[in-house]
Parts: C-alpha cells; sequence; structure tokens
C-alpha cells in the first residue's frame, strides 16, 4: 500500500510543481508523510512568491464593481492568478465575484486553486454552482483536482458531482483524496451498479483495493463483498 | 546536511532540517529536483507578470495609478 500511496502523493506534486510525474520518480522510495509534507512546502513556496501583490489585487478588486472585476479575472488575469488572488479575498467578496464568473472559467481556475485556502469561500459558495464545477472537472478527467475538493465540500455535494460516473473514476478520485473519512460516505452514497463497478475496476489492481478498503467501515466493506 | 538539501531549502524558503527525509538522496538528484523547483517558480513568474500586465490594462484609467501603487510601483 506504501508503494501505491507514494506514487499518488508524488502525482499531487508533481501537479504542485506543473511537471510530469516520471520527473519525480526518484521521490519512490519516501514515505507518504514526508511526501505530502514536501507538497505543503512546495505548495506555500509556490504560493508565497507573489503574495504581497497578490493581496494588493485583491485590495483592488474590493473597489472595483464584481462585475468589472470578474470581466478582468477572464479576459485579463486568466485562471492562475485569479486563483490566486481568489485564496486571499474576504470569502463573502470571492463568493460574490464568483457568481459573476463563467463556471467553465472557475472550473479551469479550480485547477489552480489549494482548496484548504479558500474553504470559507466554497462555503458561501450556491451548491448548484459548485456541483456545476464539479461536474465540469470530472468531465474534462482532474479527478486530482476535484479529489482535493473533496473533503471541503463534503460527501452530500460530493455525491451529486460524481452522479454517473463510472466505477473506475470513482475509485481513481477515492484514491487522490486527502480527506480519507469522506470517502466512506460516498461509498455508502453510491448505487449499487456503481459500487460493483467500482470494485470491479480493483481486480488488478490488488494495492488500490488495499488503500481503499482501509478507509471504509465494516458496513461498506460487508456492502461490497456482497455485491461482489 | 549535504550541500544539494542546502539548496533546496534555500529556494524553497525553510531550514534545511524541514527536509531532512530527503537526506537520503544524492546532491545530483536534489539537484535536479531543485532545478525542476526553479523553473516551475520562473514560469509561474512569468504566467504571473503577464497575467497582471493584461489585468492592469482593463483596470479603469482612474484607478490604475492607484492600482499600481498597490502592486508595488514598479509596474
Amino acid at each position: 500500500m506504501t508503494a501505491l500511496t507514494s506514487a499518488l502523493e508524488i502525482t499531487k506534486l508533481a501537479h504542485e510543481m506543473h511537471v510530469d510525474e516520471a520527473e519525480l520518480a526518484f521521490l519512490a522510495t519516501t514515505s507518504p508523510d514526508d511526501l505530502r509534507d514536501l507538497r505543503g512546502i512546495v505548495s506555500h513556496a509556490m504560493f508565497s512568491r507573489h503574495e504581497s501583490r497578490v493581496k494588493g489585487l485583491a485590495a483592488v478588486s474590493k473597489k472595483l464593481p464584481a462585475a468589472v472585476t470578474a470581466k478582468i479575472a477572464e479576459i485579463a488575469m486568466g485562471p492562475m492568478l485569479s486563483a490566486r488572488v481568489a485564496a486571499v479575498m474576504e470569502p463573502a467578496d470571492a463568493a460574490k465575484l464568483a457568481g459573476h464568473l463563467n463556471p467553465e472559467f472557475l472550473a479551469e481556475l479550480s485547477v489552480h486553486l489549494d482548496p484548504s485556502r479558500v474553504e470559507g469561500i466554497i462555503a458561501k459558495l450556491d451548491d448548484a454552482l459548485v456541483v456545476d464545477v464539479g461536474r465540469r472537472l470530472m468531465a474534462q478527467g482532474h479527478l486530482l483536482t476535484l479529489a482535493r475538493f473533496t473533503g471541503v465540500v463534503g460527501a452530500e455535494t460530493s455525491l451529486k458531482v460524481v452522479d454517473g460516473a463510472s466505477g473506475s473514476d470513482i475509485l481513481q478520485l477515492a484514491l487522490f483524496i486527502d480527506e480519507l473519512s469522506v470517502i466512506d460516505p460516498i461509498l455508502a452514497g453510491l448505487p449499487d451498479e456503481t459500487v460493483t463497478e467500482l470494485a470491479a475496476a480493483t481486480d488488478e489492481h490488488d494495492e488500490a483495493a488495499e488503500a481503499l478498503l482501509a478507509t471504509l467501515t465494516e458496513d461498506s466493506r460487508a456492502r461490497i463483498a456482497s455485491l461482489t | 546536511m549535504s550541500e544539494g538539501l542546502d539548496r533546496l531549502a534555500a529556494t524553497l524558503g525553510v531550514p534545511a532540517t524541514r527536509l531532512a527525509p530527503l537526506e537520503a538522496y544524492d546532491d545530483q538528484q536534489l539537484g535536479r529536483f531543485d532545478d525542476l523547483i526553479r523553473s516551475a517558480m520562473t514560469a509561474e513568474d512569468k504566467a504571473f507578470e503577464a497575467s497582471l500586465d493584461e489585468a492592469l490594462k482593463l483596470v479603469p484609467r482612474m484607478l490604475r495609478g492607484v492600482v499600481q501603487k498597490m502592486l508595488g510601483g514598479g509596474r
């Protein structure tokens, strides 16, 4: 299980650094916990480089109507810079701004966001908008990004996002999730057909099955056993 | 602590002790990792500056001076 979880952590670190995970393959012998710490250090180092100017932009956005800021964000700032600014905005201001942004742009922006920095914003967003953005991420295959948000939005919203997704996509999503406590309630809310698909997807991946089962309650394990 | 670890720690802005789990790797591996992080930072810097320039063009003219001052005055 450690080899798989280290590999998953390397994928997350590669995402943070915008590099191919093969470039970081040499880190495979590092423990998952140490890799997670390293990801946090790298993330902080990248984020803090422009923090003062990003805070300046956030302060400027308060002086402009939300519709104007939204236009500037979509046309000029782009998803990466917009994500940085959103992370330092007051949650109420950011939530108001989000209401003026195209959901497709919000999905692109989400790829660059650190969900732990925007929990307060997400809590203020309309659930339908969160689900819309989540489904776009799912459709575009941004499972890693989606997994990072799953711990923040909770099981109920996550279930709406994954409604209709394949068992193998949900398995991949579950393996990427940092907040392990949300996996069991998500699985509990999935229809039998999807759980069966998910279990089948682990057939040739013993480590994946082991990693998944380790996050589940006895009831969920029994349910999987009864379906397979 | 090795030279490679010290260099990496300087790039990441942390004490080398925070990177102790990477002590097992040699300087060549750590140097490559450091290069990748520096490249990522440089790429982000470029994207950041380009986005900022574009954003400033759309800020209402009346506010542009104030915005430039808030962003450090050097733009």
